[in-house]
């Protein structure tokens, strides 16, 4: 990305390749609805590609682009609210009240927003087992990693609300 | 493996708001080019002269910021090098016209200080770029002295003359001495 950010352009398909299959993973997590995920992480990756010359090096891609998507997930689950007779997704399932979708969407915004404090193998490893793909190690290892990765979470979390 | 239809057209589409967003970016950071055009026209350059430069350079600056790399961070280093030779010459025909000293020799020596001043800059900075410099040097160099010329017109083409020989004589040195970043 930082490469990008400079304008190696040689550098597009890798970033691309690489952010594309997480944002649209970490988006059906979130949204529930296949479509809405799928057009919510294709807004997040253009907006990514938007802002890429302003990429700060410093800054962990995967948590800014994983806050991104959080963020279209919302705008598309707010337009879906606008369309009449819409029942899909779960913030919008009959009877949960104005309160607790509300309740929920402000928890989903922190959660995004303690994600983005991990270490970048600590959210990669979120990442990669929320839209259910596993990188070449062991799954033992794997799941260990899982584990001290949520564990991070929590304690993140805790530190910042007090609570779990 | 091949990409799917799909995943083909939103990488095109990615690819096409990069670009947008760094020819939007690089349109906005020109903003110095008509700032230096109006100082020159008030320190008493021909506004014609300065028009002729400036478009190039703005358009020049904005390729170069949108292709990005060495030559895309030399501009905004080149702008800044380029402020002595472009306000030194009116301040100091305002000076000589004020104790009635000779205009010319003044405007022209004023201009080949001007580069020497923009040079120094431009070989500092360029001496310090990691792994070489050449290329923001000259870059940087070359955007520096268009935005100086549009000052140095005041001074005729002596004066453009003079404060280009300015920029080489203040680069060169710097660059090859300043000790260099690996």
């Amino acid at each position: 990305m930082a490469r990008l950010a400079d304008g190696d352009r040689s550098a597009f398909s890798h970033v691309f390749d690489t952010l594309w299959p997480l944002l649209v993973g970490f988006a059906r997590r979130l949204s529930r609805d296949a479509a809405d995920a799928e057009d919510a992480a294709q807004q997040a990756l253009l907006r990514v590609f938007e802002h890429a010359h302003r990429y700060d090096p410093g800054q962990d891609v995967a948590a800014w682009a994983l806050a991104i998507t959080a963020n279209e997930c919302h705008a598309v689950r707010r337009k879906r609210r606008g369309v009449p007779l819409d029942t899909g997704g779960e913030m919008e399932a009959p009877g949960a009240s104005p309160e607790a979708v509300a309740i929920e969407r402000d928890l989903l915004a922190e959660a995004t927003d303690v994600l983005g404090t991990l270490r970048s193998q600590d959210a990669e490893t979120l990442a990669a087992a929320w839209r259910g793909s596993r990188p070449p190690i062991p799954p033992t290892a794997f799941r260990k990693r899982v584990q001290r990765a949520t564990e991070r979470l929590r304690a993140a979390w805790r530190s910042r609300h007090g609570t779990s | 493996m091949e990409r799917p239809e799909a995943v083909v057209t939103l990488a095109g589409r990615a690819r096409r708001a990069y670009e947008m967003a760094r020819l939007r970016s690089a349109l906005v950071r020109t903003w110095p080019v008509p700032v230096a055009a109006w100082l020159a026209i008030r320190l008493g350059a021909t506004p014609s002269h300065v028009m002729a430069l400036a478009a190039p350079l703005a358009i020049a600056a904005i390729v170069m910021m949108w292709k990005g790399g060495s030559i895309g961070r030399a501009v905004g280093p080149g702008f800044a090098a380029g402020i002595a030779p472009l306000v030194l010459p009116g301040l100091m025909m305002d000076c000589a016209t004020a104790c009635s000293a000779n205009c010319a020799t003044w405007c022209s020596t004023s201009c080949v200080v001007g580069g020497i001043v923009a040079g120094s800059l431009v070989g500092l900075r360029a001496a310090r770029v990691r792994g070489g410099g050449v290329a923001f040097g000259l870059s940087a160099a070359a955007v520096a002295a268009a935005t100086g010329a549009m000052g140095c017109f005041v001074g005729g083409a002596v004066g453009v003359l003079g404060m280009l020989a300015g920029l080489a004589i203040g680069a060169v040195p710097v660059f090859t001495l300043v000790p260099r970043r690996s």
